[in-house]
């Protein structure tokens, strides 16, 4: 894990036109170039280039690879990975036959899908009745036993009765059995006069009832093995041309990309010009397989990073594998920007200290684990199966936040809500509830100390992470001036200093020294001073002087806003960081509340299926507010002190590249 | 309780999902899919997925077009549970017309099997039999036998009155049309009293939604009934709506069989003045003898236009104030749209309709 933003080089190439492909095709697979059009680099010899003009359409070419995939997808056929020697061994793209085969496959499924869907209607028809009959609803349905008049072809009758969703079976005894619905008497009559049906003079309706769901059920049976079959059909007649498909796909894939990098391509008469960013470490590799792929015909040139705007270089940071779900979390708030801190290690380990203070308990955190483990386990047996209410990103953080609860507990001796153990730093449950026994931490007010001490620590861990910054970021003035500079952090020095004292003294006296006072003036003064600073830092660097009337307003206007936000954030801020010890001391009176509750009980099953059920409840409710503060904390409390999230991402174009936009 | 705290969370719910349905490209892949199977199949992955998980279990459109509905029940009672009461009663107003949707397609169903002695066999798997709003007995209406069987199936409900007005005979004779115009008119009437409950705000968004509905369901109703199938003056003061801008100053004409296409053109055209090129193509049509199908064509274009009209009203509720019920209506239109495009667009390619026909009617 890299602790700032991958270092990159800006690579621009001339290959000759003949070499286009294969460089593109080299480039895909190394897959580290993030591309960018000449034409934003240089206006006027971009002027003098042509862009790529594409004989194919790549819509065209996303619309087949879509019908491609989804006639995969309905045959079980899964996607497959593009080697070198795929690459070698594709051939060219031909539209036309593509679509022709696509075609074809497909007509030859509607036939599929036709009779599959007249099966299902039959099906409905014989669900229908049989839920009557199981619900007891025999005033929609008719039961006739009987049989119809000799000569007659009982193969016609059962034929003609099936078309009017009718069943019929033999009594046992010789006769028949109909059962039908009542609302289609009128046409069953006809038919049945036709065939010269008599009503049976003896009739046992239970056991005909018997005879005709049997007769149902055999049907419904058939009826759904006849559709099993029919699937069956389409997939196997999908997989007959998995081999086919695959290679369309992967030729429809390859183009596409190939299209998509090419628009960032420029041409001269002869050659092809192309431009991207590519992370330092992998400058030497790429530019040996642009070579290799060229056959040594090409121009490579590189661009340090310090020698262009760093705002517009794509950002990279290189996080290990097991901190995926914190890497998302700072993904999600925005882009690290340019050789800035990588905000990852410090969101994983602010997250999980937040977590285990709020969510306390050896138990309770152990069933976490386990259902991140369960959870993990399952959706790697089953890749393809889609996320849960409990998602594969919520397993991957429940193994970090289950240990976390368990080590919380083990400090705190909380163990499903039980003291079984003593605790090793203070007993959550017994400060809670008013019954601590020595110690430093007697009563919540300690617990609402403490968590205030933590914030302060993670909002000035935020503000070192933001100087550290400026200082690489060469932006001096605001290091010095700004909020989350030198001067805000001074102030917030003082702030803190002031409202211990205030606190230590029963809530009385202020300090009484004037230093603190003269220190938060010379703040003041510093925030004055910046406006004019800014002002002539702006004119040294455009040449454009504002009026003084101006600055001087802005300079009022900027103090004012200035010192709110400084009061007012870090104040609310700190406070905020008392909502750790609020959850946490929920999380107590909770489990407190299910045990004087289970005890009020006097029975031992009760006393377990309370305490079971209030474990559950904890879990379900307590983890997911307090894994939802923690992030709260973090995006608010701490990214909003050094992460601006205003980067660009730096997004490489290789063959697994998973959305290529125009 | 303030309109704020009302509809925020409800609101901010909504408008997301107004956002992604608006920037959603699924219509335009549906359209360009080459059949039937894989225009269902875009559908896979996407938030109408169980559209085509039934389809692929079934492989019928009919029972896509049941999910759908499902869906559109489903979304009504998500909302109404994040509403208070005096909102909430209003949106289940709403829902009642899905609620005789599903009464008119049922009784159809009977009607087809008892009266015009037509198999229904499994056509009965497409009617919604879950409640809806009232306490129908939906099996009790495709399995009645009689008319009367049918009627019982309301018992309790608002609809029980309505029904009760007809009887097998004069159905036999002259068709369901009345009985349906009539439970229009009883959802209209509801809504409108459901209306005056409403805060005045809320009075004033849906009144102005619901009046200018009226206006252009009187307007197609005068158009195909009054001009086109030329019925009495009296059948068609019943099938007018009483309520709207336009209705009062109709009123008098129609019930004396007075109006003429001008005259109404007159009416119309001052509240609805873009009506007017639309209604003199149509009379052009029709004082040159054109035949029916002209005729017909010139009533399909002020309906689309009128139906462009709606839209355009339902959508420009979005850029008004957000805590009313109009963010509600809006969005309860907008999924009612998009579910009748989806069932077009499968409808034609079921019937194998080229990617050009099918824009060119949906729009």
């Amino acid at each position: 894990m890299s602790l700032f933003t991958q270092k990159m080089k800006m690579l621009t190439a001339v290959v000759l036109d003949e070499y286009s492909d294969a460089v593109v095709k080299a480039l895909l697979e190394e897959g580290v170039m993030d591309f960018v059009h000449i034409s934003e680099l240089d206006g006027e010899q971009a002027g003098r280039l042509s862009e790529h003009k594409s004989g194919t359409s790549v819509s065209a070419i996303d619309d087949l690879r879509v019908r491609c995939e989804t006639l995969m997808k309905t045959g079980g056929i899964s996607l497959p990975s593009i080697s070198r020697s795929d690459l070698e061994n594709l051939g060219t793209l031909d539209m036309s036959a593509c679509r022709k085969m696509l075609d074809d496959l497909s007509s030859s499924l509607n036939s599929e899908r036709e009779k599959q869907k007249n099966l299902n209607q039959r099906l409905i028809s014989i669900n229908e009745m049989l839920g009557y009959i199981k619900e007891k609803k025999m005033d929609y349905l008719d039961l006739r036993m009987g049989s119809i008049a000799s000569g007659r072809s009982l193969d016609d009758f059962i034929l003609r009765m099936t078309s009017l969703s009718a069943v019929i079976a033999e009594d046992g005894k010789g006769g028949l059995v109909s059962l039908s619905f009542r609302r289609d008497a009128q046409r069953v009559n006809d038919t049945m006069d036709k065939f010269g049906w008599t009503e049976s003079a003896s009739s046992d309706s239970k056991t005909g009832l018997e005879k005709a769901s049997a007769a149902l059920e055999t049907r419904k049976a058939d009826t759904e093995k006849d559709v099993s079959a029919i699937l069956d059909e389409i997939a196997a007649r999908i997989k007959k041309e998995e081999t086919s498909l695959k290679k369309m796909w992967m030729l429809l894939r390859v183009s596409q990309l190939s299209e998509h990098v090419e628009s960032f391509f420029s041409y001269t008469k002869n050659t092809t010009l192309f431009s991207g960013w590519v992370p330092a470490d992998s400058a030497a590799e790429v530019e040996s397989v642009i070579l290799e792929a060229s056959k040594g015909k090409c121009i490579v040139e590189w661009t340090e990073d310090s020698q262009l705007d760093r705002d517009k270089i794509p950002t990279s940071v290189s996080s290990a594998k097991v901190f995926a779900p914190f890497q998302k979390m700072v993904t999600n708030y925005g882009t690290v920007e340019y050789g800035s801190i990588n905000p990852t290690p410090f969101t994983t380990i602010a997250y999980i200290l937040m977590f285990m203070l709020m969510f306390a308990d050896v138990g309770q955190g152990l069933v976490l684990l386990l259902i991140g483990i369960i959870g993990g386990h399952y959706y790697k047996k089953n890749p393809m199966a889609k996320d849960g209410l409990i998602s594969r990103y919520l397993c991957s953080l429940l193994m970090f936040l289950g240990p976390a609860s368990m080590v919380g507990g083990v400090l705190f001796g909380s163990y499903f809500g039980y003291s079984w153990l003593p605790a090793l730093w203070f007993n959550y449950h017994a400060v809670v509830n008013g019954h601590a026994e020595g110690g430093l931490v007697q009563s919540v007010y300690d617990i609402l100390g403490i968590t205030i001490k933590f914030g302060i620590v993670v909002i000035y861990t935020g503000l070192i992470l933001n100087w550290i910054n400026l200082v690489r970021k060469k932006r001096w003035l605001e290091l010095v001036f700004d909020k989350n500079g030198f001067v805000g952090g001074f102030m917030y020095a003082i702030g803190i200093y002031i409202c211990y004292y205030f606190v230590d003294s029963g809530y009385r006296d202020f300090p009484p020294s004037a230093l603190p006072y003269i220190a938060i003036a010379a703040a003041l003064v510093m925030i004055v001073i910046k406006g004019p600073l800014y002002a002539m830092h702006k004119a040294k660097l455009t040449g454009h002087r504002e009026k003084t009337g101006t600055v001087i307003v802005d300079t009022i206007m900027d103090f004012f806003v200035q010192v709110l936000e400084i009061f007012s954030s870090f104040l609310s801020n700190t406070l905020s960081f008392m909502r750790v010890a609020g959850l946490g001391i929920a999380h107590v009176s909770l489990m407190t509340a299910f045990e004087d509750m289970a005890q009020m009980t006097g029975n031992i099953f009760a006393y377990v299926l309370i305490m079971i059920l209030g474990n559950v409840l904890v879990i379900a409710i307590e983890g997911l507010s307090a894994g939802i503060q923690s992030l709260r904390l973090n995006y608010y409390e701490f990214f909003t002190k050094y992460f601006t999230g205003n980067g660009i991402a730096y997004r490489p174009v290789s063959l697994k590249s998973r959305v290529v936009s125009g | 309780m303030d309109n704020v705290s009302r509809y925020g969370y409800i609101n901010a719910k909504l408008r997301a999902r107004i956002g992604l349905m608006m920037s959603s490209t699924i219509l335009d892949s549906m359209i360009k899919a080459p059949n039937l199977n894989e225009a269902v199949a875009v559908l896979a992955g996407t938030e109408y997925d169980t559209l085509a998980e039934v389809f692929e279990k079934s492989a019928d459109l009919q029972q896509v077009e049941l999910e759908l509905f499902s869906r559109e029940i489903d979304t009504h009672k998500k909302i109404i549970t994040a509403l208070d009461s005096m909102a909430g009663d209003f949106v289940t107003l709403v829902l009642e017309k899905s609620e005789i949707e599903n009464i008119r397609n049922a009784i159809r169903l009977w009607y087809s099997g008892a009266v015009l002695h037509h198999g229904i066999s499994y056509r009965s798997a497409y009617i919604y039999k879950k409640k809806i709003v009232h306490d129908i007995n939906w099996l009790g209406i495709i399995n009645a036998l009689s008319y009367d069987d049918v009627v019982s199936a309301f018992r309790g409900t608002v609809y029980h009155d309505v029904l009760k007005a007809y009887d097998e005979q004069s159905l036999a004779s002259d068709g369901l049309f009345d009985l349906e115009t009539d439970l229009d008119h009883l959802w209209f009437r509801r809504m409108f009293d459901g209306m005056d409950r409403l805060d005045r705000t809320d009075r004033d968004v849906a009144g102005e939604i619901y009046r200018i509905d009226v206006d252009l369901k009187n307007i197609i109703n005068l158009i195909r009934y009054g001009f086109y199938h030329d019925v009495s003056s009296s059948r068609l003061s019943r099938v007018m709506l009483p309520y709207g801008l336009l209705y009062s100053q109709l009123k008098g004409k129609i019930e004396k069989g007075q109006l003429s296409m001008d005259d109404a053109r007159l009416i119309i055209t001052r509240k609805y003045p873009k009506v007017n090129d639309l209604f003199s193509k149509l009379q052009d049509r029709g004082q040159m003898g054109g035949g029916r199908t002209d005729l017909a064509y010139g009533i399909m274009g002020i309906e689309n236009y009128l139906a462009q009209s709606r839209k355009k009203e339902f959508t420009s509720i979005l850029s008004k104030d957000p805590f009313t019920i109009g963010t509600i209506l809006s969005y309860i239109y907008l999924c009612k749209s998009m579910d009748n495009a989806l069932k077009a667009v499968l409808n034609a390619k079921y019937y194998n309709w080229s990617e050009e026909q099918i824009r060119r009617e949906l729009n």
